[in-house]
């Protein structure tokens, strides 16, 4: 297992995970959000490593 | 993944055009879809004057960013509406204001608390309107102030293709024939009011919003709170929901709707007669000089936000 901190919470991971399984964990659909880690946006085949600091940004706005 | 066109480590995957990019090229990919946009609609020429109306949002400063990286002639203008919730007005501003400096862009402020004392929040609570109509009408006429006062030829505003597809999903809910006749990226300029064009239609949220971050642009990142829960967000979320199963939905079904668009303009007999009764001639607003079709010649604006000149003026006639 890794550990991560998803908007400043830190989570529990198996290692190997990507933005991809994080945003099915999360329940997120991945046309609504951006994740930036370490402070670089990143592609959903990006494998997280221990101690990344992922922010979900979402992009959705109300008009 | 790597970026299809040079190899290099990529930072976002469009799935709508098949295409993984790295930032420099991501950054070429969205500022020549704002390009072809602008093309693609008539909206302006390079030797015009654009005012963009800047709400400190990921949106308009991209927009703001795209359009002075293109070359345009570009100034523009922020609308203060005194929202105090969580500083979002003051936060705005700043961020707008920062931005505009950065890139050496003329900004306008009009302040809804200096010019008349009051916020959006307040004036909505003492006349009991929503806050989104009167913020609606409040800044339809400022944009025009604006324009006017920037000797701008157009106005250009931050509504991207989730925006566009997310009101024409809505209006065909309804099935409101007025509102689906007027869903164009371009609005000419008409009665006095200027032309406004929306040159991000081409592009989603998720890359205007992947624009911000790759270009360093400091936004808003936090919404509107008058815009949580909003019916217009259920839509979008529908739509996103589709384009998660079928990439490119979202522009197939605006782009589409733009080619055919004529259908919603026909007229039938009925609704012609109708706006034969009810277009009146537009004049000058009797306080602000400002077109207006109100019979008794003030203009909404002033009917709203300066009482005291209505009472005069009606007490002069």
């Amino acid at each position: 297992m890794i550990t991560v901190k998803i908007n400043g919470e830190e989570r529990q991971m198996p290692a190997k995970g990507t933005i991809r399984t994080l945003a099915v964990d999360l329940g997120l659909n991945p046309e609504t959000v951006l994740f930036v880690v370490n402070g670089m946006l990143q592609t959903e085949d990006y494998r997280l490593q221990d101690g990344d600091e992922v922010e979900v940004v979402s992009v959705v706005s109300g008009g | 993944m790597k970026c299809r066109i040079c190899g290099k480590p990529a930072v976002i995957k469009l799935r709508a055009h098949n295409i993984a990019l790295c930032p420099e090229h991501f950054v070429e990919f969205v500022q020549k879809q704002t390009a072809k946009a602008i093309k693609h609609y008539k909206m302006f020429e390079k030797e015009d004057h654009i005012a963009v109306a800047v709400s400190g949002g990921k949106d308009s400063l991209a927009l703001l960013d795209i359009l002075t990286e293109l070359g345009y002639k570009v100034s523009a203008f922020y609308i203060d509406l005194g929202i105090k919730h969580m500083d979002y007005s003051k936060t705005s501003k700043e961020k707008a204001q920062a931005f505009c400096e950065k890139k050496g862009v003329k900004c306008l402020v009009y302040s809804l608390p200096e010019m008349f004392g009051m916020g959006i929040d307040e004036a909505a609570r003492k006349s009991r309107r929503t806050p989104c109509s009167l913020c609606g009408m409040t800044k339809r006429y400022l944009m025009n102030v604006a324009a006017r006062d920037l000797e701008a030829d157009v106005i250009a505003t931050g509504h991207n293709l989730d925006d566009q597809a997310a009101a024409l999903f809505a209006n065909l809910m309804r099935w409101d024939v007025s509102y689906l006749a007027k869903g164009y990226p371009v609005l000419p300029a008409e009665h006095g009011f200027p032309k406004k064009v929306k040159p991000l239609v081409f592009l989603t949220e998720r890359e205007i919003a992947a624009y911000a971050i790759v270009r360093g642009i400091d936004y808003v990142r936090y919404e509107c709170p008058h815009s949580e829960g909003a019916r217009f967000l259920v839509y979008k979320e529908h739509l996103n929901a589709i384009e998660n199963m079928s990439p490119g939905t979202k522009r197939r079904f605006y782009q589409g709707y733009t080619e055919n668009i004529w259908r919603f303009q026909i007229e039938s007999p009925d609704q012609c007669e109708k706006k034969d009764e009810e277009e009146s001639p537009m004049k000058p607003c009797k306080i602000c000089g400002m077109p207006t079709a109100a019979e008794d010649g003030i203009c909404s604006f002033c009917r709203f936000w300066r009482p005291d000149e209505v009472k005069k003026i009606k007490g002069q006639e």
